[in-house]
């Protein structure tokens, strides 16, 4: 461990509205000598007015919070003092809600799981300095990069067939399905297949979307 | 109270369903025996006009005829009794230059010419007693006529013309005189005859004019009640047969409000369970998962119980995974928190993992726009869709596709599974609740399908319209339940 026991411990936030599931967390912070739990609070408004008077290192602050949800808090401590670190306690791990976390400014976001929480663990990760994710949702955002728009690199263009980037560039050039299938002389559902393909593999499911990439791509020229 | 309406015209107030379902009376019966008394007064009419005519027909070749034929034999009379009249004169005259004798002829001939004539009017003319009693006087003073002609002619064979011309003056003339007195008689009783036919004639005429102007004002009366009756009947089942049309739009629309009540009701208990699910029971299994864990990690030296908490932690854990799913299939967090477009497209995602089926979702245009109490509906269709799909299609892939107009979403759900018949009536596929949905979002969805292998697969496309900014889309979401 690179802290000492004399070191200065952190200081930490809990903000959750359920008083058992709030015991639970305090008590696996406390059981850490790092760390400090400085105030707690149980809705998103006391939690912000809270936080500008103690200033602690790191808010634990769940994501559904009455009052004030939790993610419009985490922004309100966030803008008050940038320099504070969140940490976002979630049941979802749909993408919407880590990526709005995460865009909000928030620098961890952890699956309220039984199993896996390892919440001191990413309180001083985020103390550090890191970015902290549980490992589903790293799995999931990972898996999200993989097929989606967000990656680095033309590696999900080049995972298409020939076929199916003719589509691409037919479909970002302005024809229908049907004019794509005279085209290619193929029938007007195979299009619909290759069209949907492309789309799962390049993790976009706007037409609009579609175009754009495939002018990034060289593949039509923007008019 | 209620007798107040019971003529049906009145309007019932609706929460009286009993008076409009009473049955409605049939006008067929009367309205036939209208039918029928107009008929038969005809068909008595006719009748009676037919043996009027021939009365009358009967009646002018019977009596106006004979009356005709016997005025000519009398004129006949007359005319041979002025012919007498003027060969008795000459016979009584003395300058007279033919001899007496020579006239007999004359004589003799106009008296059987007069008896025949008399024959014959007695023949033809209408008997009388009146003129019966007038023949006879007539006949017997012929005849008396005749005896005076012959005695005085026999005087004239014995030569002495100035005692024939006595004689013919004393006996000859009187007789005369009668037979024309007796003949003028006949004419006028004749002519009697001749008038009292015509006024009878005139009075049948009357009669029959009189009874067809009484039928027609008979008929018309009969075909105005009938007519008005049937006009009465008319209006009044047209009346009952609104009202109850009236009564089965409202009840319908009733019935309509109080399904989109159960449906916001159902909503509406959805959204509570899956909140008390999620933030309740999901929050008490995560304190529990915490202190387990905690406890785990104090009892490292029992290797045995640290197993079993980890048990424990891993049952807790699980349930809490069972929860949060179903919760979220319940009432999807995302579709408040983020929208119509989020949920299809993490709904999708969560379809392709638990079937296997790949789902593939394209969103075209802008953001939906709509309420999260709109877009519920929406989510339920596609998600009744999609468990269709999974259910009963055999369907390899699937496309959820969504259209943003200006003024509509278009969502589509197809698959390239079996299909289905969807004009058999049973619903097995909650398609009742889908276009209940669609209804109470003043949409239309309509379902392409057809049984087949090869392929064809189900399209079920959902359209909404998208109320300007101003208007609330959703009619119910003013009237919630509490």
């Amino acid at each position: 461990m690179d802290s000492t026991p004399a070191a200065k411990p952190i200081r930490v936030f809990l903000a959750e509205d359920h008083a058992l599931v709030r015991q639970g967390f305090r008590r696996m912070l406390e059981d850490d000598p790092r760390l400090q739990v400085v105030g707690e609070a149980s809705t998103g408004v006391a939690a912000v007015q809270q936080c500008a008077r103690l200033k602690p290192d790191v808010v634990v602050m769940d994501i559904s919070m009455p009052e004030l949800g939790g993610l419009e808090a985490a922004a309100e401590i966030l803008k008050a003092d940038p320099d504070i670190r969140v940490l976002i306690l979630s049941m979802y791990s749909n993408p919407a809600y880590v990526k709005k976390a995460f865009d909000i400014g928030a620098r961890g976001y952890i699956l309220k799981d039984a199993l896996e929480v390892d919440l001191a663990q990413a309180v001083l990760a985020l103390s550090r300095g890191e970015a902290y994710m549980s490992a589903a949702i790293s799995n999931l955002m990972i898996e999200n990069l993989k097929t989606g728009s967000l990656q680095a690199g033309g590696d999900a263009f080049d995972t298409l067939t020939l076929r199916e980037k003719e589509v691409l560039q037919l479909i970002a050039g302005g024809k229908s399905n049907k004019e794509i299938a005279t085209l290619l002389g193929i029938s007007p559902n195979t299009v619909a297949v290759h069209r949907a393909h492309v789309m799962d593999r390049l993790g976009i499911h706007r037409t609009a979307e579609l175009v754009l990439y495939a002018v990034e791509k060289g593949l039509v020229q923007p008019k | 109270m209620r007798s107040n309406l019971e003529n049906g015209v009145a309007i019932a107030p609706a929460d009286v369903p009993g008076d409009s379902l009473r049955p409605i009376p049939s006008p067929t019966f009367r309205l036939g025996l209208g039918l029928g008394v107009i008929l038969s007064t005809f068909a008595i009419f006719a009748i009676y006009a037919t043996r009027q005519v021939r009365w009358l027909e009967d009646f002018q070749t019977n009596v106006v005829e004979r009356n005709r034929r016997a005025s000519l034999q009398l004129l006949r009379l007359q005319n041979d009794a002025y012919l007498l009249a003027v060969s008795l004169h000459d016979l009584a005259l003395a300058s007279n230059a033919y001899p007496i004798r020579d006239s007999q002829p004359q004589f003799t001939r106009l008296e059987s010419d007069m008896q025949d004539a008399l024959e014959r009017e007695g023949q033809v003319a209408v008997s009388t007693p009146l003129s019966d009693a007038k023949q006879a006087r007539l006949a017997i003073a012929l005849q008396q006529f005749r005896a005076s002609t012959d005695q005085v002619f026999s005087l004239a064979a014995g030569g002495d013309d100035a005692r024939v011309r006595q004689a013919a003056r004393a006996e000859m003339e009187p007789r005369r005189v009668e037979i024309s007195e007796e003949v003028s008689e006949l004419l006028r009783l004749n002519d009697q005859a001749q008038d009292e036919a015509a006024q009878r004639i005139s009075a049948v005429y009357s009669g029959v004019k009189r009874d067809v102007v009484l039928l027609t004002g008979l008929l018309f009366l009969l075909a105005l009640g009938t007519g008005l009756y049937t006009f009465a009947a008319n209006r009044s089942t047209f009346e009952r047969l609104q009202h109850l049309t009236d009564q089965l739009r409202a009840q319908s629309e009733q019935l309509r409000k109080l399904s989109w009540k159960l449906i916001d009701v159902q909503e509406d208990m959805l959204r509570q369970v899956s909140r008390d699910l999620h933030d309740e029971f999901g929050q008490i299994l995560t304190g529990i998962g915490l202190m387990l864990r905690r406890a785990g990690q104090r009892a490292t030296a029992d290797a045995a119980l640290v197993d079993q908490l980890e048990e424990v932690k891993h049952v807790a854990a699980e349930t809490l995974q069972r929860i949060r799913e179903q919760s979220q299939m319940f009432r999807p967090a995302v579709l408040d928190d983020f929208g119509l477009e989020q949920t299809l497209e993490w709904l999708a995602g969560v379809f392709e993992k638990q079937s296997g089926t790949p789902v593939h979702f394209e969103w075209n245009g802008v953001e939906s726009a709509l309420p999260a109490e709109a877009s519920i509906h929406v989510y339920r269709v596609v998600q009744e869709a999609l468990n269709n799909v999974t259910r009963h299609s055999k369907a390899t892939e699937a496309w959820v596709t969504v259209e943003r107009r200006d003024h509509e979403l278009q969502v589509e759900i197809r698959d390239d599974g079996t299909g289905f018949d969807p004009s058999s009536g049973s619903d097995g596929l909650g398609l009742t609740g889908m276009r209940e949905r669609a209804q109470h979002l003043h949409g239309i969805l309509t379902v392409d399908s057809q049984t087949s292998a090869s392929g064809h697969g189900t399209a079920v496309r959902l359209r909404v319209p998208l109320a300007p900014a101003s208007q609330a889309p959703l009619r119910a979401s003013a009237e919630k339940v509490v």
